[in-house]
């Protein structure tokens, strides 16, 4: 599914929460990441079709719905609604009904209730929630509550799943299972969208990032688009050691790490174009060379020191 | 039809907290019970007066009820969890919840309407009450049933549009109690102006009792002593009708187009 917004707004009497923001997520996750009250959430309950944006335009797989006509824009939302999982800021979960009761009155009617019952299950071990899936939810911390949010979310195979603030209540393990089920329902084609102000867990499996500020994209694309290169070389060779001694006799590093099959290695300031011709000169035969891509939480260091 | 069962179901365990229909229905049973003699098939003008005397409680339950639904599910993003895990439009909600407290409210009442009635005729069959079938107190309980149901058109409407335009629980149930129990006060039997066709509680005396003297005498007795027809419904049930039903659905329909264009966050 390719989502892409242009100039989207949206204010709150004299409060902007969403300045002109243009974007085009990809599949796979897409992490939005930004300070508390930086207009993720705001962008979240937009394309959940809670909020309606002032100005801008969505186009879905080439559809393009402009907010100025408000029955316009609804039918764009119904694109996504459609097919979509929600964990919004306000989850507003039943206290009289049970986290399975909650979880079965989201499984859409169509669903194959043998294929249903299995996901189910699948979610509810992952996510560990055997011990109190049966009780009702008004008795859940609030870290229970975080993960019925999730699987609820989950339990209707959406293409597209918004997740707002998905780990902010969990502890080390749960996130991690979280982060889990992320991969599994990514790999199985549908697309993420995440809100977050915690990046490590969703880091690895981070495709897309997008950084905002005071409602405003600072800057949003896929991790290649937007890293660049870091300063740390990957060379993967038969002759580790080889390729380490000559870097190291030359003096155009700064520090080295040996792999089996390669060498990792940051280069001194400004030695960088020396080293093609060091290496070719060695005779050591390297399978490739290339700089390393900045990770997501480089990528926000970088531009939230802007 | 599955979804507006969900929705149904929702309503009915969450947004009334169990045992509270079950508490309530039986207040309103023992108010019609007790505001008659437990006396079979003597006092059949209780049904020209049900709806009077349940009217309290049935103005506070769908009061309660709806502004629990709209304004509160608004505030705890219930509304929005019902939406997204069902997949549903804004008006395809709105329609499931309003029936679905609609029907809650109109199964109470018609249950405490049943009860009544089989009260009053001796718990059929009852041989001694047969001459009871057939007279002007049957006559009356069928008018009051539909009228009790306009009725709940009404209130349940008022309430959808009231949460849904101050979205704030607090402001839409003293706004609607204040609007109702005025609308209930109104009655005064010599009340003579229009206020007295818009009395939300004493339907019964403006709709029910001229529609069952209308058609009893239509049915009975269609010439009168001197040979005339009976007189034609006034104008009091014309307006208590349109008031209701018309009312309550203008009322529907503005409810729905703010719940399409407002903000649900």
């Amino acid at each position: 599914m390719k989502i892409s917004l242009r100039g989207v707004s949206k204010s709150f009497g004299s409060t902007h929460a969403l300045r002109s923001v243009t974007l085009e997520f990809s599949e796979g996750v897409n992490l939005l990441l930004g300070p508390n009250g930086s207009g993720k959430t705001t962008l979240i309950n937009v394309l959940a079709g809670i909020t309606y944006p002032d100005s801008g335009t969505i186009t879905i797989d080439g559809l393009e719905f402009r907010a100025e006509r408000r029955g316009e824009w609804r039918k764009g939302v119904r694109l996504l609604t459609s097919r979509m999982g929600l964990l919004s800021d306000k989850p507003g979960y039943p206290p009289n009904y049970s986290g399975l009761d909650l979880l079965r009155f989201s499984i859409p009617p169509e669903a194959d209730p043998d294929d249903a019952k299995e996901w189910l299950h699948e979610i509810i071990g992952t996510l560990e929630m055997e011990g109190y899936i049966s009780r009702r939810i008004a008795g859940y911390s609030s870290g229970m509550v975080q993960r019925l949010g999730v699987a609820a979310s989950l339990v209707a195979r959406p293409s597209l799943i918004l997740w707002d603030e998905p780990i902010a209540n969990l502890d080390a393990k749960s996130r991690l299972a979280v982060v889990e089920l992320a991969k599994k329902v990514v790999s199985a084609g549908s697309t993420l969208i995440v809100a977050s102000h915690i990046l490590a867990e969703f880091e690895p499996v981070t495709n897309w990032l997008g950084i905002m500020r005071l409602g405003e994209m600072v800057v949003s694309g896929t991790i290649d688009e937007l890293g660049g290169t870091t300063g740390t070389y990957l060379a993967e060779t038969d002759s580790p050691v080889e390729l380490a001694r000559v870097l190291l006799e030359h003096g155009v590093v700064k520090s080295l790490t040996l792999g089996p099959d390669s060498v990792r290695f940051v280069m001194e300031e400004n030695r960088d174009f020396a080293l093609e011709s060091l290496i070719g000169g060695s005779g050591i035969r390297v399978r490739s060379l290339r700089r390393e891509l900045m990770k997501p939480s480089e990528i926000y260091r970088k531009y939230e020191a802007v | 039809m599955r979804t507006f069962l969900r929705v149904l179901e929702w309503t009915f365990r969450n947004d009334f907290v169990e045992p509270f229909i079950e508490i309530v229905l039986f207040i309103i049973i023992f108010i019609a019970a007790s505001s008659t003699f437990i006396n079979p098939g003597g006092n059949t003008q209780i049904f020209s007066s049900l709806t009077w005397n349940l009217i309290y409680i049935i103005v506070i339950l769908v009061g309660i009820g709806g502004v629990r639904s709209y304004s509160l599910g608004l505030e705890r993003g219930e509304v929005v969890r019902q939406m997204s895990s069902l997949r549903l439009t804004r008006s395809g909600f709105l329609w499931r919840k309003w029936l679905s407290l609609y029907l809650i409210f109109a199964s109470m009442l018609l249950i405490t309407d049943a009860i009544i009635f089989f009260e009053d005729f001796g718990f059929f069959p009852n041989p001694t009450l047969a001459s009871n079938w057939g007279s002007f107190g049957l006559l009356t309980w069928v008018f009051m049933v539909p009228e009790q149901l306009a009725l709940l058109v009404f209130l349940n409407s008022l309430v959808a549009i009231l949460s849904l335009v101050f979205r704030n629980t607090t402001v839409s149930l003293l706004i609607y109690f204040v609007y109702t129990f005025l609308g209930v006060s109104l009655y005064t039997v010599s009340h003579l102006g229009v206020a007295s066709y818009l009395q939300l509680g004493y339907g019964d005396y403006q709709i029910v009792n001229t529609a069952s003297d209308h058609y009893f005498y239509l049915l009975y007795q269609p010439y009168n002593t001197i040979g005339l027809r009976v007189s034609a419904l006034n104008a009091a049930f014309y307006v208590g009708v349109i008031y209701r039903v018309v009312g309550g659905l203008i009322m529907l329909v503005l409810a729905a187009l703010r719940f399409r264009g407002m903000d649900l966050d």
